[in-house]
């Protein structure tokens, strides 16, 4: 894990270094290395997206085989894995954004749930990963913060947060204040070359699941042109 | 309208100042008993006049709370625009359905001071349209800079000379006249009036210039630059106009000519010509307007530096399309115009060949994402600008 003095180091290489870390708006360095922790403190964004009350009586959150018939003449065996796959009930997926300028308010009530983001971009080069983790300050308040935790190499990107109150008043979140922390971990030989599925966004993103061959064996399910063919 | 989630402020106040005057338009309906039928009628039917005019704003209003804007422009574009026009403006960024660009320039009588920005619903969520409104702030500017009494006595002189020097198309336009010799006075002012006309037109074109520098040209050439048709006395054509914004560019502005001549090979513009009952008025009013653009430029130029603006510089522009293309926005304060400039840069850099059927399906997705990640790229640099003013204390 990276100390303060290291981070810095790496946040003043120049553009091209291979160990160059960005964050950008970027984090007072003598606030970092005064402090002398670990982790770089991330700031809360303007953007926020929640889940729209649904119809559908769940959320499915992986692939069903297609309910949807192809075209007459389409060769089923030739069918692209998206005709064949299909997503959970756009029903089920339904989110709205909103947007909060600075010195405003967002107030997320007991047991609700919001996706944010951090204000920061993050570029992280392929030699470093990263783990974030909420504050204990706000979780001792009933606010978490659930991210993905793990960061790849060449993530790129600003970072979606999923932030819940599991506490029992309503808490005021606010664009601009200290959400989450990043640690930072070397990673010992450099060989991923995908950033990520959610790399490069400003906004909080959620993603369709992907397919996972195993898990459809596992359950038993087939593509549509594989049943169709039977 | 007024429970919806406004981004800003100033959308709000326009909503209540509207909501004000309709109140006001109300009570003027509580009339005393025994007042004539036809006189509440006409009463009625103009109060409904006036009603109906606030319904294309109210859906302006109502359309800048759309998340598909980009509303983190609201702070750097009105802090420019107030920069420039020397005084407090309200700024409304939203959609027209019409294409439109940009709407309403302070000229909505119940809100003096508000600047509609309207960019086409389909691209609403593009920043690098922005500069576009630099053309319609410049209508703002130019009644603010009072343009139009320093320049119409030295248009219509410039008129008589022009008309004396161009015997041919001087006495083409007098023998057009109804009354010839004696109606002199009212060609001479007609075409003074669409050399203003005109002038007008490209100040707000330089205007838009000065302050995004490529960025306006390249939006211009992406949105206005197709505009077939006749065209009248009172507009220059596009050609015209985009050799004018090349010529003020120079070679300050890098990338300006390639543009031009991009647009060029590909015929991109079509030069529209006056009818053939304007030809001899259009001749003298367009060498009139030609010679009196150097005056109008240096004018405004030395005006807007006089406010302490000045245009986009080309070393940052550099700075910021090289964070660009490193996937990042760029972490230092710089003005709007040096980043969608930079935009506008990395956009033409990318391939824009068009995609077609099938197998281009895969192509065709990664570029869609590469202009998402730009226009990303693109606000978050503005966010970072509006940051950086807030640490400062200048927000």
């Amino acid at each position: 894990m990276l100390n303060a003095d290291e981070i810095c180091i790496r946040l003043e290489h120049d553009p091209g270094h291979v160990d160059r870390l960005a964050i950008v708006p970027r984090p007072d360095q003598a606030i970092l290395r005064a402090r002398g922790g670990t982790s770089v403190d991330l700031r809360l964004g303007r953007w926020f997206r929640s889940f729209k009350p649904s119809k559908s009586s769940e959320a499915k959150l992986w692939l069903e085989p297609s309910a949807a018939a192809p075209p007459l003449d389409a060769d089923l065996g030739d069918l692209p894995a998206e005709r064949q796959w299909a997503p959970p009930a756009r029903d089920a997926m339904r989110t709205s954004e909103h947007f909060v300028r600075f010195g405003a308010n967002f107030v997320l009530h007991p047991g609700r749930f919001v996706l944010g983001v951090t204000m920061e971009w993050l570029s992280l080069p392929r030699t470093l990963s990263g783990y974030v983790s909420g504050k204990s300050s706000l979780g001792r308040h009933g606010l978490v913060i659930e991210t993905a935790a793990g960061l790849h190499p060449g993530f790129s990107g600003c970072l979606t947060l999923e932030l819940a109150n599991v506490g029992e008043v309503p808490v005021a979140i606010s664009p601009g204040m200290e959400i989450c922390q990043i640690f930072l971990h070397r990673v010992e030989q450099h060989e991923c070359d995908d950033p990520g599925t959610f790399s490069g966004q400003r906004k909080p993103a959620i993603s369709l699941p992907k397919r996972d061959a195993i898990f459809d064996r596992l359950r038993g399910a087939e593509p549509y042109s594989a049943a169709a063919l039977r | 309208m007024a429970a919806s989630s406004f981004p800003h402020d100033d959308g709000r106040a326009a909503l209540a100042a509207i909501r004000k005057h309709c109140k006001d338009l109300q009570a003027d309906l509580d009339l005393p008993v025994g007042v004539r039928t036809d006189v509440v009628d006409h009463l009625c039917l103009n109060l409904l006049d006036k009603v109906d005019k606030f319904t294309a704003i109210l859906g302006f209003i109502l359309r800048s709370t759309n998340v598909r804007n980009p509303f983190e422009l609201h702070y750097i574009v009105k802090k420019l625009v107030s920069r420039a026009l020397d005084g407090d403006v309200s700024l409304l960024i939203s959609s027209e359905w019409t294409y439109v660009p940009f709407t309403y320039p302070m000229s909505v009588d119940q809100l003096p001071d508000a600047i509609l920005i309207g960019t086409p619903a389909p691209e609403s969520g593009n920043p690098l349209l922005i500069p576009l409104a630099g053309h319609e702030v410049g209508h703002s500017a130019w009644r603010m800079y009072g343009c139009s009494p320093l320049y119409a006595r030295m248009a219509n002189q410039a008129v008589k000379e022009e008309i004396d020097r161009n015997k041919e198309a001087g006495k083409a336009l007098l023998e057009a006249a109804p009354l010839k010799a004696l109606d002199k006075d009212r060609v001479i002012n007609q075409c003074a009036g669409h050399v203003m006309e005109q002038l007008e037109e490209i100040f707000c074109d330089l205007f838009g210039l000065y302050l995004f520098g490529y960025g306006f040209i390249a939006a211009f050439d992406y949105l206005l630059g197709p505009g077939g048709h006749v065209r009248g006395l009172d507009y220059p054509s596009d050609d015209q106009r985009m050799a004018i914004l090349v010529e003020a560019a120079g070679d300050k502005v890098e990338g300006a000519l390639d543009l031009r001549l991009d647009a060029a090979m590909a015929a991109h513009w079509t030069v529209a010509a006056p009818s053939l009952a304007d030809k001899a008025g259009a001749e003298i009013v367009d060498a009139v307007t030609r010679s009196m653009v150097p005056q109008v430029r240096t004018d405004l130029f030395a005006r807007l530096q006089s406010l302490g603006i000045n245009p986009p510089q080309q070393h940052v522009i550099d700075n910021v399309l090289q964070a660009f293309e490193r996937g990042e926005p760029y972490p230092e304060r710089v003005e709007l115009g040096e980043i969608v400039s930079a935009g506008w840069h990395r956009l033409r850099a990318l391939d824009l060949a068009p995609c077609r059927g099938a197998d281009e399906e895969e192509k065709r997705g990664n570029r869609s994402k590469s202009y998402k990640v730009l226009a990303d790229l693109v606000l978050k640099t503005i966010e970072v600008a509006e940051y950086h003013d807030r640490i400062a204390g200048h927000a």
